[in-house]
């Protein structure tokens, strides 16, 4: 227990040790989910756009299977 | 050779194919990186347990220079051979480069508060990484600026070989000019200056920080290239219905 506690304390500098390492995993974790949202919606965007067009659908299909 | 990687397909089943070997390392590594660097290195003997705030601002540093000098060979690449997939990548690594050089002088204030007890100070040094992250957000703005698309792209191309010349004045900065900051202890002439067990968590973490680049990078470009499609598709769908003598339709 006394261990446990020692290792957040951190020296008494446990505010900006832990705010440092919250802010990483904050800041690179939201700009991977960020990411992963933007690339999901361009992915509806192109299958709406090309279900809306039959031509375009067609030799989606046709580059498809090619 | 290269070229036929710009066929957004073609990119999605390489970008599909490259994921795994980027994500998963990465991951482990941080993961890795995270133990070394918090539980199993000791304290320093002048700093502290403050030193493993070093194990992200260190590589966190490491990489707003590594993916500005990306953007900078992509940019020249984009300008002078016009490989269509340059302008692409690098305006796909500015928020990722953004990000890290935020990471970078956030970790750094907390680190220079109890250290040298300032949360800030204008030197060579801390100024010339606050320029890089306007250099990120200034080509991202001049990027989005024009209308056509290309235009933007080539501007923000010349901004970011222009401001190239930040990335040495960065590296050099603690040894040209008197600062609080630290020279470097890791990329030395005569080796490294730091013990192994503070070097292992740093290297872990700063390989695992451009296996993490490299993965956000992929999603980015796949999305980018779908924008660009769906532009494509809008275009060549209003073109359809006018010659088909169709009015478009509204919204």
């Amino acid at each position: 227990m006394q261990s446990i506690s020692s290792f957040f304390a951190m020296g008494g500098y446990a505010a900006f040790i832990w705010t440092a390492y919250g802010a990483g995993a904050l800041i690179l974790g939201g700009l991977l989910v960020m990411s992963l949202k933007d690339l999901r919606t361009r992915q509806a965007e192109i299958a709406a756009l090309e279900a809306s067009s039959p031509r375009r659908r067609q030799q989606a299909q046709e580059a498809k299977s090619s | 050779m290269i070229q036929k990687y710009a066929n957004p397909a073609r990119f999605n089943r390489l970008a599909s194919r490259l994921m795994p070997w980027f994500s998963w390392p990465a991951g482990l590594l941080m993961m890795g990186a995270l133990y070394f660097a918090l539980i199993a290195s000791p304290a320093d003997y002048q700093q502290g347990e403050t030193v493993r705030i070093m194990y992200v601002h260190v590589p966190a540093a490491w990489m707003a220079l590594f993916v500005y000098s990306s953007m900078a060979i992509a940019s020249a690449v984009g300008l002078i051979w016009k490989h269509p997939l340059a302008h692409l990548s690098a305006e796909a690594a500015a928020p990722i480069g953004a990000c890290f050089t935020f990471l970078c002088l956030f970790t750094g204030s907390l680190w220079g508060k109890p250290m040298w007890g300032t949360w800030w100070v204008w030197d060579a040094r801390l100024t010339s990484v606050l320029v890089l992250f306007f250099l990120y957000l200034g080509y991202m703005a001049l990027n989005s600026a024009f209308d056509d698309p290309s235009r933007g792209e080539r501007s923000a191309a010349i901004l970011a070989l222009i401001g190239f010349v930040n990335v040495p004045i960065i590296k050099f900065s603690v040894e040209w000019w008197n600062t609080l900051h630290q020279p470097a202890s890791v990329v030395k002439m005569a080796g490294p200056a730091i013990h192994a067990t503070m070097l292992i968590p740093l290297l872990m973490m700063g390989v695992g920080f451009t296996l993490f680049f490299f993965s956000v990078l992929l999603i980015r470009m796949r999305a980018l290239m779908l924008a660009r499609r769906a532009r494509g598709l809008t275009l060549a769908g209003l073109h359809d219905m006018s010659a088909a003598g169709q009015q478009p339709a509204e919204g």
